[in-house]
């Protein structure tokens, strides 16, 4: 065995390992971040439907449930992911300014859809204390309240590489990330809606 | 042959694209650092902490029932137990390992960082300030999650208070950085391999973090989604888990064994894929049949998951016919890869080398724990496997013993990396009497108090006692003094290891000291802030020794 402090010579490379910059890791690492949000949502869901079928009466007697601005809450979240396809078709023309503004739409609708999601909890006078429906109710709703912000800190991030000029025509990757991220949201939110708003 | 690396020159698409300039390599503060080597020894450093808290407690609570009537504890006991039980479990082997992958993984694949550098530094801080907070939970009081981490149902308690808050907000930290962290090293082995690096030229360690990581991504959000019931239950005492509520406790539990149970085996996958490594350096040769040992880890990974339908803490599980058959799957690929280091190993090839005792030391107390599961069946065990102090053995030789001397063989194997200069085999050799004898003593003393009829998770012997459990649970003491000791000692080789080769001259820090044939040995020891000058070519799983099998490529 040698212990000695003999040095491998070593013949050039190709290239390294990364160049510290490839765009695709970000694609990855959302698609990560996706994976571990729909084990989350699922495992909900799961609890969600496991309780209702387990309980006699669902929504417990006194319940109701608001469904009063679920078109609303929907609509927003199409026109999020459709606007995330807008950000994907700005990028590969490579108009920056097109794809700014397009990401900023995107953030906004979903900051709408945070704050309208919230105000349907809070008009639905159910409180996780109030009962296990109420805190499965919490429970789902604020997991798709925190996948929703998700969208928003990636098209955030998205945002800043488009204006840092790290984002183009060359390197779609972001925009691609950016465009099906939005629609993953959207998705998350119809599968919400479908089993606690409308199946109840 | 020179190192000189020249990057193609970028197509003009591309170019046209404004690239931010060179990462510069700037020293950073111990606190904000985001360097994978840096924060790969905090991991370890962390794990061996909080695994020394856990094992004073250990200690505690064996000499508690060491002496009729005897008070350490008192009426904290229970408290105590669960603070043990969890912080042995969550805090100390699987950090342990994401220590080890941090530090390691991006070293064998031939990348220069982490894919995400800032978010491995995160993970790092939140499983830090996690655990911190999981220790400051039980200062309040008992957090109303008993046994280990709340594998038994919850009952709902109305204002339980601050200490099931901070502990179900603890854990859901150490889960989120845990994740996280895997998510990172999942994304650095597919995506930043040097080239040449296929998939079935990476190491075995790197293979066996990839499925690791696969399975924490995929199992650790469902106890996320576990304890974000359990917090807005207990915080709003809503009644989630009451009785009355049909399924609502048995959906705790599958969503707490859906990651649980995975991990009690998932911890021997990178055991396997570690010690694979080990084996076949100390070898000088390459492993038998590398292939079939990374199906086996990858089997390993996926019968971790099939296990859960054995699992006899689940009520009213669906599949109760067929535990012993998928428990029994899971020992053939571990078999195997055990097969396959033998077919490896060569006596008179072989070099004697501290880690190869902790190789020793995992097999035995695996095997140990197969035995002691083949036995007790017939033994009739008071209280049955779930209620027997048996069961107390039966976990700090399996899931706790046996993965430990696991990564240990991995520390000391990897340690003129980590620390710049070997650790003292020595003190190697004195640790691993301690950790070794410490956990077999603390088993044997465990198995021996079950098969004499014991129970587990009391804080007095009363009825039934003999004279014999006080010595199981005297002998089991001393075993936990012994880890303790054992962990003392390595921290503080570590420590010594560090200091001098912060002050060594380079060249009394070989970079390769075991002629070894992985990426990791190419780079200095301990390695500069981007890893390799440059990396080499890369043909087989073992390019180091296809660099020496080269004309003059031996030495420079």
């Amino acid at each position: 065995m040698a212990a000695s402090g003999v040095q491998l010579s070593l013949p050039p490379a190709d290239r390294a390992g990364d160049d510290g910059h490839d765009p695709s890791l970000a694609v990855y690492g959302v698609v990560a971040m996706g994976v571990a949000a729909v084990v989350v949502m699922g495992a909900l869901m799961a609890a969600w439907l496991a309780v209702e079928a387990g309980t006699q009466t669902w929504p417990p007697k006194g319940v109701t449930v608001q469904n009063y601005f679920g078109t609303t809450l929907s609509v927003t979240m199409l026109m999020s992911a459709t606007v995330g396809w807008w950000v994907l078709y700005a990028v590969r023309r490579g108009d920056r300014r097109q794809a700014a503004m397009a990401l900023t739409v995107a953030m906004f609708l979903e900051l709408c859809f945070i704050n309208l999601l919230t105000y349907v909890m809070r008009g639905s006078h159910l409180g996780p204390a109030t009962n296990a429906y109420g805190t499965l109710y919490y429970a789902v709703n604020a997991a798709t309240i925190a996948v929703a912000a998700s969208g928003i800190l990636v098209a955030g991030l998205t945002l800043v590489r488009v204006l840092g000029g790290q984002v183009g025509p060359a390197r779609p990757q972001l925009g691609w990330v950016a465009a099906w991220y939005g629609t993953f949201v959207s998705l998350v939110w119809f599968v919400m809606y479908t089993t606690v708003y409308v199946v109840k | 042959m020179t190192a000189t690396a020249t990057r193609p020159a970028a197509p003009a698409e591309v170019a046209a694209v404004r690239q931010p300039p060179a990462a510069a390599v700037t020293p950073e503060s111990p606190l904000t650092t985001s360097d994978h080597k840096r924060l790969g020894r905090y991991y370890i450093t962390a794990a061996v902490l909080f695994a020394l808290v856990g094992s004073v407690i250990g200690v505690l609570l064996e000499l508690e029932l060491s002496a009729k009537g005897i008070q350490i504890v008192g009426t904290s006991y229970d408290r105590l137990f669960s603070l043990h039980a969890t912080a042995t479990t969550v805090l100390f082997v699987t950090p342990l390992w994401i220590g080890l992958a941090t530090y390691l993984v991006p070293l064998q694949i031939g990348a220069r960082r982490l894919a995400f550098p800032r978010l491995a530094a995160t993970a790092f801080w939140t499983y830090v300030g996690g655990g911190i907070l999981l220790l400051a939970s039980y200062t309040f009081g008992t957090p109303n999650g008993m046994g280990i981490v709340s594998s038994v149902a919850l009952a709902p308690v109305k204002g339980v208070g601050r200490a099931t808050d901070l502990w179900a907000t603890s854990l859901i930290l150490i889960t989120l950085a845990l994740v996280a962290a895997a998510a990172n090293l999942f994304v650095t082995i597919l995506k930043l391999r040097a080239t040449g690096m296929t998939m079935a030229r990476v190491p075995n360690f790197t293979w066996s973090i990839l499925a690791l990581s696969a399975a924490i991504l995929l199992s650790g959000p469902v106890f996320l989604a576990g304890m974000l019931l359990v917090f807005l239950d207990q915080h709003y005492a809503g009644g989630l888990f009451a009785a009355s509520q049909g399924n609502a406790n048995l959906v705790w539990q599958h969503l707490v064994w859906l990651y649980g149970r995975p991990d009690v085996y998932l911890v021997a996958v990178p055991a396997l894929g570690a010690l694979s490594d080990v084996v076949a350096t100390h070898s000088h040769r390459r492993l038998l049949q590398p292939l079939v040992a990374k199906g086996a880890i990858f089997a390993t990974t996926i019968l971790a998951f099939a296990v859960l339908a054995s699992n006899a803490s689940i009520e009213r599980a669906v599949v109760q016919p067929t535990p012993s058959l998928l428990s029994a799957f899971i020992v053939a690929p571990i078999g195997l890869t055990a097969l396959l280091w033998l077919g490896t190993i060569r006596p008179a090839q072989l070099k004697f080398h501290v880690s190869l005792l902790y190789v020793g030391g995992f097999a035995l107390l695996l095997v140990a724990a197969g035995v002691n599961a083949a036995v007790a069946p017939s033994q009739h065990l008071v209280g049955g496997v779930n209620g027997s102090a048996w069961t107390v053995g039966q976990i700090h030789a399996a899931l706790i013993g046996a993965p430990t001397m696991a990564a240990f063989a991995a520390v000391y194997h990897w340690s003129p990396k980590i620390w710049g200069k070997a650790l003292n085999q020595l003190i190697g050799t004195l640790v691993w009497l301690c950790l070794f004898g410490g956990f077999a003593i603390t088993s044997a003393g465990a198995w021996a108090a079950g098969y004499d009829g014991a129970p587990w998770h009391v804080d007095n012997y009363t009825s039934g006692a003999t004279s014999h459990y006080f010595n199981y649970a005297k002998l089991a003491s001393v075993g936990g003094v012994l880890v303790f000791l054992g962990l003392l000692l390595f921290l503080a080789s570590a420590a010594a290891s560090w200091a001098f080769a912060r002050h060594a001259a380079p060249e009394d820090l070989p970079a390769d000291p075991y002629e070894a044939s992985t990426l990791e040995w190419a780079a200095a020891s301990p390695p500069p802030p981007d890893n390799f000058e440059s990396v080499p070519e890369i043909r087989s799983d073992a390019p180091l020794a296809d660099l020496r099998a080269r004309p003059g490529g031996g030495a420079a």
